[in-house]
């Protein structure tokens, strides 16, 4: 009977990823976060098939009402349905976010195995433009590019993309320090692999844990940012219904109607949060120096 | 043993902290005895008040003839006098005049000054310091705004005596009087008028109620009370002085509060003893509010959707009508305005001399429709509303965008900060197709109180951007005859016909849509009396006083 247990324990082998997903399922809230998640992009993908009201769909003998059966989260200044324009803006944040940090991810990236590979004076010049990027506050930074490219989403996006940039360019820059003299890039190196093969075969891999968590982590950001851009008039436009947007519309009725202001500031509050948590928890699970 | 220290030091520090608040307090019950003491409820206590009012927009400038903003224009008339005023009736009444004699024809003016008044600098009020200033008026040359105003109408001006100054006009110009009120005209003192335009933005200098402190740009501007105003003393006014001897406040600090709910908030926890305007949404519940007094009154203010008049698909008028039919007022005045106003029915106000009343426009999609497809558009077109991105703006402009979308004009919204809208407005095109705005939204006050005014302005060719604000581009030759026509004619009969003609005309050619006519609204600290909005829309704290609860 040991024996045969034996046995068992030798084929079952670990591999960095089953490991990680082992220490995943053990963080209940990076799970609960992951679910609701999964939810906010199916909704994102079905809200406007699946929303009671259109989300222009104005009733003006029907406005500033509280939550009811009807209006599940009450009604706006123009008698709109706010649990439809919710639903419907689940689909414009989470775009804004993920579209954001995947520009600033991927330059940030390039930029950071460049500066790190090479060293030297491109080195320098990659990290001297960060550290000028990192000592403006993220918002400020893209109050300054928004005010500079006007307003309108779009241009959100890229305020966001270039802030999250130098914080990727410094992480896989050190990944990519402590990699390029590891022994199997030596031996690709001496096999005669190109820079770019070396770089993004041999290095990149070993930088995607980092990479990840980093990436979870600034969405739940980003999306705090284009709502808060919006939110002072520099993102979306009316009638668009993006969170932000939605409650900057809303906080005029706080005094007299504060569901317009609540639901917004929750979902919001819940998006990021949960973008956070599984952060936290893809952390805990891909760090090789957290023990269980 | 560790413990103990610890402990040791935490009474160390409390004591420390008892004897500190102790030795603050002293003085602070002192000085709350010093007020408290002479002082009866019911009684004036404002001369030692310092205020702050709240308002929604920043001031643009400190000199009159460069402002075209009324919140600007009802500041600087706190620190300016002029010859003639409006009073809350819009009635006329002399101020550094006391009064005026006309010929027959309306071409000459002799207006005679009030003695006895100096400016706060030092310079005596006296023809001379009239001349320097009708100078100003008379320079286009400076590309003031109100450069316009009223260098067209005079011709030639003289000194009769240290105290009489005769005004010859270009035409005959019944409406000259009322143009001497509007805040345009507020006297500066020569010596800063000679400083030059910079100083008069800057640092005004007048006879005025109050004197200028210090203005910095979008935080504050603040005034401090003139005790020596000629406006307290009965003899120097004639008899009866224009305020009472206690009213008026130490200092007033005006800060620009574009964001609605924190102008509300203000006055509620007293952090401002006056703004204007309220929120419309949140009237009700200042309403309620036992420490605060709101008040409600007509303006003169008229809100128009302004169509360019040169971009292809405005041209036809139409499509100008059709978008008139495709607006509910009642809806905008109930939802935009939430009761607070009511629909145009002319281009001017109400309350404006000469106006003549015009049957609303019904709403009526499938009419509006017709005319859009007569025109060659069945299925609508794409234009772009240009608005600054003030709380209430945003609002009608949604409101706007969903009317319009009911008969396939699809409408984009460019909110853009107040400043680099009224740039991109107001710049000088070639030509109206070449300019960027194809919608916008304004309200206008005519502050003369008088047709011209309200008109000319608006859809005059002459006031084509960068000139003034007819931002429509509406080029209409039988529109400029009326107001040639009331302008140069000093017959209330004639005038009356020219600015009815206009009216019916401007009604039926729809060059921009009058949506309603605005209510003032303001709120007071429930101590404060004597503050009222001019219809329009100007501040006025002439008779304002804060007594003792």
């Amino acid at each position: 009977m040991s024996k045969k247990k034996e046995i068992n324990e030798k084929n079952d082998i670990k591999t960095p990823l089953s490991e990680a997903i082992r220490k995943f399922k053990k963080q209940k809230n990076a799970i609960i976060a992951l679910c609701f998640i999964l939810f906010l992009v199916v909704l994102a993908f079905i809200g406007d098939k699946i929303v009671p009201f259109g989300i222009n769909e104005y009733d003006y003998s029907n406005t500033l009402q509280g939550p009811s059966m009807a209006h599940w989260f009450g009604t706006d200044e123009f008698g709109r349905d706010l649990f439809s324009r919710i639903i419907c803006g689940t689909k414009i944040s989470l775009a804004v976010g993920l579209s954001a940090v995947s520009v600033g991810c991927i330059c940030g990236t390039i930029l950071g195995l460049i500066a790190g590979y090479y060293r030297g004076w491109i080195d320098s010049v990659i990290m001297r433009i960060c550290d000028t990027l990192f000592a403006f506050p993220g918002i400020i930074l893209a109050i300054a590019i928004v005010a500079i490219l006007g307003s309108g989403l779009g241009n959100v996006v890229i305020a966001v993309a270039v802030f999250s940039t130098p914080t990727f360019a410094r992480l896989v820059r050190s990944r990519t320090l402590a990699l390029k003299n590891a022994v199997f890039v030596q031996a690709a190196r001496n096999i005669g692999a190109s820079d770019a093969r070396i770089l993004f075969q041999h290095i990149l891999p070993g930088a995607f844990p980092e990479i990840i968590v980093q990436y979870t982590m600034s969405i739940g950001s980003s999306i705090l940012t284009a709502s808060s851009l919006s939110f002072l008039g520099m993102g979306a436009q009316p009638p668009t219904p993006e969170w932000g947007l939605l409650l900057s519309n809303g906080r005029n009725y706080m005094l007299t109607a504060f569901h317009c202001t609540l639901f917004p500031g929750i979902a919001i509050f819940l998006t990021v949060l949960s973008f956070n948590l599984l952060g936290d928890g893809l952390r805990d699970a891909l760090d090789p120096k957290l023990t269980d | 043993m560790k413990n103990a220290k610890k402990l040791l030091a935490l009474a160390a520090m409390a004591s420390m902290l008892m004897m500190t608040a102790c030795g603050g307090s002293k003085p602070a019950a002192t000085e709350a005895a010093k007020e408290e003491a002479p002082v009866e409820a019911g009684a004036s206590i404002s001369q030692s008040q310092d205020i702050v009012i709240g308002m929604n927009v920043d001031f643009t400038t400190m000199d009159p003839q460069d402002t075209s903003d009324t919140i600007s224009g009802a500041v600087q008339k706190m620190m300016l006098d002029s010859l003639f005023a409006f009073d809350e009736n819009m009635d006329i009444y002399p101020m550094l005049a006391t009064g005026y004699e006309a010929n027959d024809e309306a071409t000459e003016f002799t207006i005679n000054l009030r003695e006895g008044i100096s400016f706060t600098d030092g310079t005596p009020w006296n023809a001379d310091a009239l001349l320097t200033n009708i100078e100003k008026w008379d320079t286009v040359e400076l590309g003031l705004k109100r450069s316009t105003f009223l260098s067209s109408i005079i011709d030639t001006y003289e000194k009769v005596d240290d105290y009489t100054v005769k005004i010859n006009l270009t035409s005959p110009f019944g409406a000259f009087i009322a143009n001497l009120a509007h805040p345009a005209c507020t006297i500066m003192s020569p010596k800063t008028i000679e400083a030059g335009v910079e100083e008069c933005a800057l640092r005004p200098v007048g006879t005025g109620q109050y004197t200028f402190v210090e203005w910095e740009e979008g935080d504050h501007l603040t005034i401090a009370l003139n005790k020596d105003w000629w406006g307290f003393d009965a003899e120097i006014c004639g008899g009866e002085a224009l305020a009472d001897s206690d009213c008026g406040f130490n200092t007033v600090t005006f800060r620009p509060v574009e964001e609605s709910a924190t102008r509300v908030a203000m006055i509620q926890s007293g952090d401002a003893q006056i703004i204007e305007p309220i929120p419309t949404e949140s009237v009700a519940v200042l309403q309620n509010d036992p420490n605060v007094k709101v008040s409600v009154e007509n303006s003169i203010i008229v809100r128009y959707l302004f169509m360019n008049n040169q971009k292809e698909q405005f041209k036809d008028v139409r499509v100008r009508q059709a978008i008139d039919y495709a607006i509910d007022k009642n809806a905008y005045c109930a939802v935009v305005k939430e009761g607070l106003a009511v629909p145009a029915t002319s281009v001017i106000g109400e309350n404006v001399a000469y106006y003549k009343g015009n049957e609303p426009r019904e709403y009526n999609i499938e009419k509006a429709k017709e005319l859009l497809a007569e025109a060659g558009y069945p299925d609508g077109f794409t234009c772009t509303l240009t608005y600054t991105n003030t709380t209430a703006n945003q609002k009608q402009c949604e409101f706007i965008k969903q009317q319009l979308e009911q008969v396939g004009i699809t409408v984009e919204l460019n909110g853009l900060e107040s400043a680099i809208c009224n740039e991109l407005v107001q710049a000088a095109y070639d030509s109206g197709a070449d300019s960027p705005v194809e919608l916008y939204v304004i309200g206008w006050s005519p502050s003369t109180g008088d047709a011209d005014w309200g008109i000319r302005p608006l859809l005059a060719i002459e006031s084509e951007p960068p000139m003034s604000y007819n931002i429509c581009y509406y080029e209409n030759e039988e529109l400029d005859g009326y107001i040639q026509q009331g302008l140069q004619s000093a017959d209330v009969n004639v005038r009356a016909e020219a600015y009815a003609n206009a009216q019916d005309l401007v009604w039926e050619d729809v060059p921009l849509v009058c949506l309603a006519q605005d209510s003032n609204t303001w709120a007071t600290a429930a101590n404060i009396s004597g503050v009222f909005l001019n219809p329009d829309g100007a501040l006025i704290i002439q008779d304002a006083k804060m007594t003792a609860e």
